[in-house]
């Protein structure tokens, strides 16, 4: 875990509300694990407001720099757009002990809903370079909305198979990136997933009635991000987990209520 | 010129002035990935009950303008478990720890103080009768005149360590509330604890938090408790140390609390959006002191009362 001073070296929008910021942040490149993310300052030195640090997942790394795409949803992630390059901000990082496993025998079916697209994606990468057989689906409201396709059609030419789904069928298969599952998944093949959480409820209860291993990437408001304020609680079968720390990976089935 | 920063309450030697608070910095053990947490005067640890609590149901946080509203329910493991698991590593940090007490009955806080009495690492207790978050026990005892002083003076009984009763700022009068701990044995109050708030989502129609009302932390409430520790010194100068807790994010705000009258300072809801702020205050205020020609902390406790 590292506190840095992270530089701006890009900050740009992508597409529909989604901007990506790429940070120098050597030590968090070099460590990050997959489903491991960044609580980021987004607030100007010596100004309280928006008060605490937002976690991000990191989406890519390349050697001393990490990327993250992030939605433009309220206080935090609208003043995150105001940072240009050269700027400077607190980062600590990377989090979350609850990291995704990687089976290298084991078919791997990922599954990305909107910005959680960005939850997964540096398993993905991991995948392709260990060469595990792995399907992406990806999904979002609309073609717009799709704001890592360029990320996920590179990668795809390095062996994965990436589907892309739309709600309007404006790109990709029509319907939620759900719903031909049946076509991809095997008996030992494993989940992993991120995004809204109606789409990881489904999963949840999918994965039970089938005994598919299942990772779930959960979201949750944060105020630390490192385990000290208990703010990020879910219901699991051994009581309250914090998702900064245990998690923000957890299997399926540990939990009850999220 | 050398500062001297050490501050000695109770015949305690603390290191410096700058402690953080309960609950927002669990049992030490994760900032250590952070920093080296012995740097710091001491922590309080997250509140300890007799049997473990498992807390609110989420959503347990929701920030609000300069602060963030909690309502954690004092999850904790339990005291028992904590000596067990916990306190095992805390003895490898070079620091003093002060136990957070809570509990919904007097047998309770018995009972959790004489489990820590011959824990070494523990030189202080901090008695939580503020915690707005609870159903039972906590605030109640903070609000009843009658309540706080029969506590503490059982727990006076079965302890021989310093008692810090931890007031709540959610009351009329805190001086008279401050003389109550000291009349009952109290050897030092800190203050204050969150205020009681509450935010509403307007698209849901409903409070933002699950059980509806939430404690009020952060920058936002710095005027509020520097005001109630200058009124808390006002009534007990120096007759036991006063802890200033609130609002703290900068050495000039630790200043403020300490020339209000705080012995020491209890740094909360900045570890989170600024886990290193405990050591950047200790470093500014040791440059104020140089800054204004003062030899030892301790001289400019209280000074704003200009005694
Ligand atoms: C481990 C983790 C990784 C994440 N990774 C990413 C990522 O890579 N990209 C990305 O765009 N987002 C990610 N998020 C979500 C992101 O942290 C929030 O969108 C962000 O904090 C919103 O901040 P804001 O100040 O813009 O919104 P706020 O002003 O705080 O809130 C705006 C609206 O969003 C809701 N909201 C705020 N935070 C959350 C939350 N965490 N979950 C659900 N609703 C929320 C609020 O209730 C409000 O309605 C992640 C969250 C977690 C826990
Ligand atoms: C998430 C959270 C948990 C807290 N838990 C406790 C606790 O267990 N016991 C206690 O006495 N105070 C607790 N507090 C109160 C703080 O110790 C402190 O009194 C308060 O937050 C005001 O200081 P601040 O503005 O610097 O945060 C908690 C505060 C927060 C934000």
């Amino acid at each position: 875990m590292f506190e840095l001073t992270a530089e701006v070296v890009s900050n740009r929008s992508v597409s529909g509300i989604t901007w990506e910021i790429v940070l120098r942040a050597k030590e968090i490149a070099q460590t990050v694990k997959p489903g491991q993310f960044v609580m980021v300052e987004t607030r100007l030195e010596n100004e309280y407001d928006p008060l605490n640090r937002r976690p991000f997942a990191v989406a890519d790394t390349e050697g001393e720099l990490i990327s993250i795409y992030y939605d433009v949803v309220g206080r935090g992630t609208k003043r995150l757009t105001s940072f240009h390059r050269g700027d400077t901000l607190r980062i600590l990082g990377p989090l979350g002990d609850g990291v995704f496993p990687i089976y290298p025998d084991k078919r791997a079916i990922v599954i990305a809903g909107g910005i959680g697209s960005s939850g997964v994606s540096l398993l993905v990468k991991r995948m392709a370079e260990l060469k595990v057989e792995t399907v992406v689906l990806y999904g979002a409201r609309n073609k717009e909305f799709l704001s890592m396709r360029e990320w996920y059609e590179d990668i795809s030419r390095q062996g994965v198979e990436v589907v892309f789904y739309t709600d309007d069928g404006s790109f990709g298969r029509r319907g939620f990136p759900v719903k031909d599952l049946d076509e991809f998944v095997e008996p030992s093949a494993v989940i992993y997933a991120c995004g809204p959480k109606p789409l990881l409820k489904y999963l949840k209860k999918y994965s039970e009635e089938r005994n598919i291993e299942t990772y779930l990437s959960l979201d949750r408001r944060m105020a630390c991000g490192w385990g000290v304020c208990l703010g990020c609680v879910v219901k699991t079968g051994n009581g309250f987990k914090r998702v900064c720390k245990e998690g923000p990976v957890f299997l399926a089935k540990e939990l009850i209520d999220f | 010129m050398d500062i001297d920063l050490s501050v000695t309450l109770w015949g305690i030697k603390f290191k410096n002035p700058v402690w953080v608070a309960s609950g927002t910095f669990g049992y030490g053990l994760e900032a250590l990935e952070i920093y080296d947490v012995s740097e710091l005067g001491a922590v309080v640890l997250k509140g300890l009950s007799l049997k473990p609590r498992e807390g609110n149901e989420p959503p347990r946080i929701v920030e609000t303008y300069c602060g963030m509203l909690n309502a954690i329910g004092l999850q904790n493991p339990g005291v028992e478990k904590f000596l067990k698991e916990i306190y095992p590593y805390l003895e490898k940090i070079d620091t003093h720890f002060i136990a957070n007490v809570f509990d919904e009955s007097e047998e309770g806080y018995e009972e959790v103080v004489k489990a820590l009495e011959e824990v070494k690492k523990i030189v202080a207790y901090e008695i939580n009768v503020s915690c707005p978050n609870v159903k039972k026990g906590g605030m109640i005892f903070g609000h009843d005149e009658r309540l706080l002083a029969n506590l503490i003076e059982r727990i006076k009984k079965v302890t021989n360590k310093p008692v810090i009763v931890k007031l709540s700022p959610n009351v009329g009068d805190i001086k008279r509330f401050a003389r109550i701990c000291v009349e009952a044995g109290a050897d030092g109050i800190s203050l204050i604890n969150t205020i009681l708030a509450m935010k509403i989502n307007i698209d849901k129609m409903k409070p933002e938090l699950s059980i509806k009302t939430g404690g009020l932390s952060g920058p936002a409430i710095l005027p509020i408790a520097v005001r109630m520790v200058y009124q808390a010194y006002e009534e007990l100068g120096r007759e036991v140390p006063i802890i200033g807790i609130g609002g703290i994010s900068t050495d000039k705000d630790a200043l403020e609390h300490i020339l209000a009258g705080a012995s020491a300072v209890q740094v909360g809801t900045a570890n989170f959006y600024d886990p290193l702020s405990p050591l950047k205050i200790l470093e500014g205020v040791k440059n104020f002191l140089n800054k204004k020609g003062f030899a030892t902390f301790t001289d400019i406790v209280g000074k704003a009362h200009g005694v």
